[in-house]
């Protein structure tokens, strides 16, 4: 068997190896946030989306009760009509 | 309450809740070599340790100041790394990856440049880990062993069989190297 080298040679050895390893690309801050699941953009856009839902729900609610308003109003046995009139 | 939640961060130290990217800009390279030793291949290496960062800053605001960031970054990214091995060794099994060889240090051989990458690729991930985090981030043995959650003593002992196995292996390659020397000289 050859000669195993000492610990300190073996431990300036391991220094000397590691010290040489560089990231091949370095760090990535955006690339980070990203993966950390922390958008800049993620709260504004589930925000928009929440709004526009809620716009759409209280728009159907407005038009559904619009037209029972309207049908239970005098004069709003045409809107009947037309609700009950077979195509 | 936890202990030491309301304690500062140490003067000279970065708090991880508050300068993470300055934490992450300094410690990066660091990181990346302590990954590196654990998985070897340096592009899996970045990759690892940038989920590592990823990791460490989902928990930057559970970040107590009992262990100096860096060691805290080091526990996220060696516990990250051995979990990324398993998962790569897992995948070997699929029909998919026959060709691979199952045994990681054969892999990890075929994936190693210079003869001391080679003996760092002898020893488990849980030995390269120790070796990094001592001889070259200079660790002592109980920092060690809270980053790597284990005994001191454990630590001690994982030290001595890593540079054993290294130093055995390193004195059989030059004495297969040897011929070729005595030719040359």
């Amino acid at each position: 068997m050859g000669v195993q080298p000492n610990d300190s040679r073996l431990a300036e050895a391991v220094r000397g190896e590691v010290a040489d390893w560089h990231p091949p690309r370095g760090p990535d801050l955006h690339d980070l946030m990203l993966r950390a699941g922390h958008s800049a953009w993620r709260a504004q856009i589930a925000l928009a989306s929440m709004i526009g839902a809620a716009v759409v729900a209280v728009l159907l609610v407005l038009a559904v009760a619009t037209v029972l308003l309207a049908s239970a109003l005098p004069g709003g046995e045409a809107v009947k009509e037309h609700l009950v009139q077979a195509p | 309450m936890a202990v030491g939640q309301n304690e500062p961060p140490r003067p000279g130290e970065l708090d991880p809740a508050t300068q993470f990217p300055v934490l992450y800009q300094r410690e990066y390279a660091n990181v990346y070599r302590t990954v590196r030793a654990i998985v070897l291949d340096p592009h899996e290496a970045e990759d690892v340790a940038q989920e590592s960062f990823a990791k460490a800053y989902r928990a930057r605001l559970r970040y107590r100041p009992t262990a100096p960031p860096g060691a805290w970054l080091h526990r996220i990214a060696v516990n990250t790394a051995i979990s990324h091995l398993r998962r790569r060794r897992l995948a070997r099994l699929l029909p998919a990856r026959l060709y691979q060889a199952p045994d990681d240090r054969d892999y990890a051989q075929s994936e190693a440049r210079g003869v001391l990458e080679a003996a760092l690729a002898q020893l488990s991930p849980q030995l390269r880990a120790t070796v990094v985090l001592h001889y070259f981030h200079d660790y002592s043995r109980d920092e060690i062993a809270k980053i790597l959650g284990i005994p001191s003593g454990t630590v001690a002992s994982r030290m001595a069989k890593a540079m054993s196995i290294m130093r055995r292996w390193m004195a059989e390659q030059e004495q297969s190297a040897g011929p070729v020397r005595s030719e040359s000289s």
